[in-house]
């Protein structure tokens, strides 16, 4: 996770990313899982900074939609 | 032991500040706005119906984000218009509707309860964060919670409200009040607010008592609580005694005689007793009113204000709406003129609460917004224009500050003209345009002004609020909110000999104009047209059928040499108290 953790903003970034693609994307964390493409989820999630996730694709374009996601993630939404 | 045991409700009297005349008994209905009660449907749950009600009013919460959207675009920077989009997000959350609709249908609960609760789940995950951040966001969640259960319930609620009832709220926003408008209802009392806030001009306009500026009255009355609302001295009484109520009954009985005897001065022209002319007109508020000019007063309308439009329906009228309302106006009234004052909406009531201003008297309100929304206020313009061919129509623009807003007014004006022109469409070629003088820096220039203008329009309220800086909401600085202060009656009076300078028309339509203590000195300071309420127009011109200007203008010419409220109040209620008897 980047430095501000998984802010209202990013979240609703990744909401906007995440819905442009017909794959189905959830993220687990601590067991729990979440529907990447709800902004409640992905704020409930409240993940901060540091903390692990893991990212899941399922769908006809999942591996784009696994390419574009993980590189936001990797780029640490867009804020850095 | 022998117990005889008489049970005495005891009469509890609670003080505020009186914000609008008459009394009423009965019981009260306590409405929180804020966080909407819930009404508990009756019977069992129609599923169905409740899983409709629920997509409506996410529909038209989105429906309303959408425009406060549109509106506040250009004037946010990009983080808080990402939290604008984050507010949209909720409401397209197919996860949150999936499980709010689930639970309707296998808890059996009514859509209200169910989003209710999942927001609230919501919540309580987000509070757990170690983050401030997101815990802080909670704020978001609950600002769209409310709009989405406010939408649920509105119409619920206030078809729940029973006519004959004393509204009773902490607080009431300018959407409610006029929703409550549209009933009979025998008054309103809140804990927020001053003499001036929009109940008060309501209630007042409604002809009910108010009570405003309790502090603490929504938490001290309960819904089968039996009350007195006293608007004359700003009292409310909970469980009176047979002794008081039999006292208000008597007062009201009094009140109707007063009333009665007002009458007389209906046909009358309104002219001081020794022969000067003084055009009296009214603020119009509602449309059911204009009946009540027509018959009771006869007269032309000083002040109608748009916002109403807007407020009721929380989006801005087409230009067709417009036109429609305004033509009404214009041909009931004629030969009469009617003022009509462009939209004077503050950005308090467009935008949510997270991207409320801090001072919103002072930031984006009245024409500052018209003028960076053309195409609102271009619709506006060429309403009033199309409607003028049908009546006396004059405009008139709030919260004017500088020179340059009055040339880029006349320039849309000139625009709109020619549109018409272009069109064949008929309107009135030499409508009047006309300004308000409510920011002090028109004070400070009113020649510059009045060249520029047919017209001045002092706006007492405002006027007073920003000289003396005292916030007319606040029951805090109520005692500094004097409209009578010699700073502000300076103020008045290099506004009347500016337009006497200048040969422009002037009228005072602020809440001074009616109050009768002021209309005595604004006369005898030299303002010859007066727009006051509808429910004072009756006791304004007797009072003016009553006094002598010469007198009126020695007891202006007095208080203008005053350095306090205190004395020129003394001053005044010596003066008026010879022309009228009290009677409470």
């Amino acid at each position: 996770m980047n430095k501000a953790g998984m802010h209202t903003r990013p979240a609703s970034l990744l909401v906007k990313i995440a819905s442009r693609f017909k794959a189905d994307f959830y993220i687990i964390k601590d067991g729990f899982q979440i529907n990447g493409k709800s902004i409640i989820g992905v704020m409930s999630l409240a993940a901060e900074y540091g903390s692990t996730v893991t990212l899941t694709f399922d769908g006809p374009d999942e591996s784009k939609a696994a390419a574009e996601i993980t590189k936001f993630f990797e780029e640490g939404f867009g804020e850095l | 032991m022998l117990n005889n045991m008489t049970i005495t409700i005891k009469e509890e009297i609670y003080k505020g500040l009186p914000a609008s005349k008459g009394i009423s008994i009965g019981k009260p209905f306590v409405y929180k706005s804020e966080s909407p009660a819930y009404i508990p449907t009756d019977g069992d749950i129609d599923i169905e119906k409740e899983i409709i009600d629920y997509e409506q009013a996410i529909e038209q919460s989105k429906k309303e984000l959408h425009k406060i959207y549109k509106l506040a675009k250009e004037k946010l920077d990009e983080k808080s218009l990402l939290i604008f989009e984050a507010h949209l997000q909720f409401l397209d959350d197919d996860v949150l509707h999936t499980q709010v609709r689930k639970r309707i249908s296998q808890e059996k609960k009514s859509a209200y309860v169910v989003f209710d609760a999942e927001i609230k789940y919501i919540e309580q995950q987000l509070l757990l964060s170690n983050d401030d951040y997101i815990r802080e966001r909670v704020a978001d969640i609950e600002d769209v919670k409310h709009r989405v259960l406010r939408n649920m319930i509105k119409k619920k609620l206030f078809s729940k409200i029973d006519e004959n009832s004393i509204v009773i709220a902490r607080n009431l926003t300018p959407a409610d009040t006029i929703l409550f408008s549209n009933r009979n209802l025998l008054g309103f009392a809140t804990d927020i607010g001053g003499t001036n806030s929009h109940v008060a001009i309501i209630a007042r306009s409604l002809n009910v008592p108010a009570v405003v500026g309790m502090n603490d009255i929504s938490i001290h009355i309960s819904q089968d609580d039996y009350i007195i609302i006293d608007g004359y001295k700003g009292l409310v009484i909970k469980n009176p005694s047979g002794r008081t109520v039999t006292k208000y009954k008597n007062l009201i009985l009094k009140y109707e005689e007063y009333e009665k005897t007002l009458s007389e001065v209906e046909k009358v022209p309104s002219r001081t007793k020794d022969g000067k002319d003084i055009k009296l007109t009214v603020n119009l508020e509602f449309n059911k009113e204009i009946d009540y000019i027509l018959t009771h007063a006869g007269c032309g309308v000083g002040l109608y204000r748009t916002e109403h439009m807007f407020l009721e329906s929380g989006e801005f009228p087409t230009e067709e709406e417009q036109y429609k309302q305004y033509r009404l106006i214009a041909d009931r009234l004629y030969p009469e003129d009617a003022i009509i004052r462009t939209f004077d909406i503050g950005g308090d009531k467009i935008l949510p609460e997270s991207q409320k201003e801090a001072n919103p008297f002072l930031g984006w309100r009245g024409i500052r917004i018209c003028l960076d929304k053309p195409d609102i206020f271009r619709a506006q313009l060429r309403a009033l224009l199309r409607a003028s061919n049908f009546g006396n129509i004059k405009i008139m623009f709030p919260m004017i500050t500088t020179i340059d807003e009055v040339r880029k007014i006349k320039v849309y004006v000139d625009e709109m003209k020619h549109e018409l022109r272009e069109k064949n469409i008929p309107f009135n070629q030499n409508i009047e345009l006309g300004i308000m003088v409510e920011v002090p820096s028109v004070v400070f220039m009113p020649d510059l002004f009045a060249r520029e203008v047919d017209f001045f329009s002092i706006g007492t309220n405002d006027l007073t609020q920003y000289i003396l800086a005292a916030d007319r909401d606040s029951s805090f600085v109520s005692e500094l909110y004097q409209w009578l202060d010699p700073a502000v009656l300076r103020a008045i009076d290099i506004i009347i000999k500016s337009a006497e300078r200048n040969k422009i028309g002037l009228n005072v339509c602020g809440e001074m104009a009616g109050d009768p203590l002021s209309s005595l000195l604004l006369i005898g300071m030299g303002v010859n047209e007066l727009s006051v309420e509808t429910t004072s127009f009756l006791r304004t011109k007797r009072l003016i059928t009553l006094l002598k200007y010469d007198e009126a203008k020695k007891v202006a010419a007095k208080a203008l040499t005053m350095n306090s409220v205190s004395e020129v109040k003394e001053l005044l209620e010596r003066s008026y108290n010879k022309i009228i008897k009290k009677i409470y």
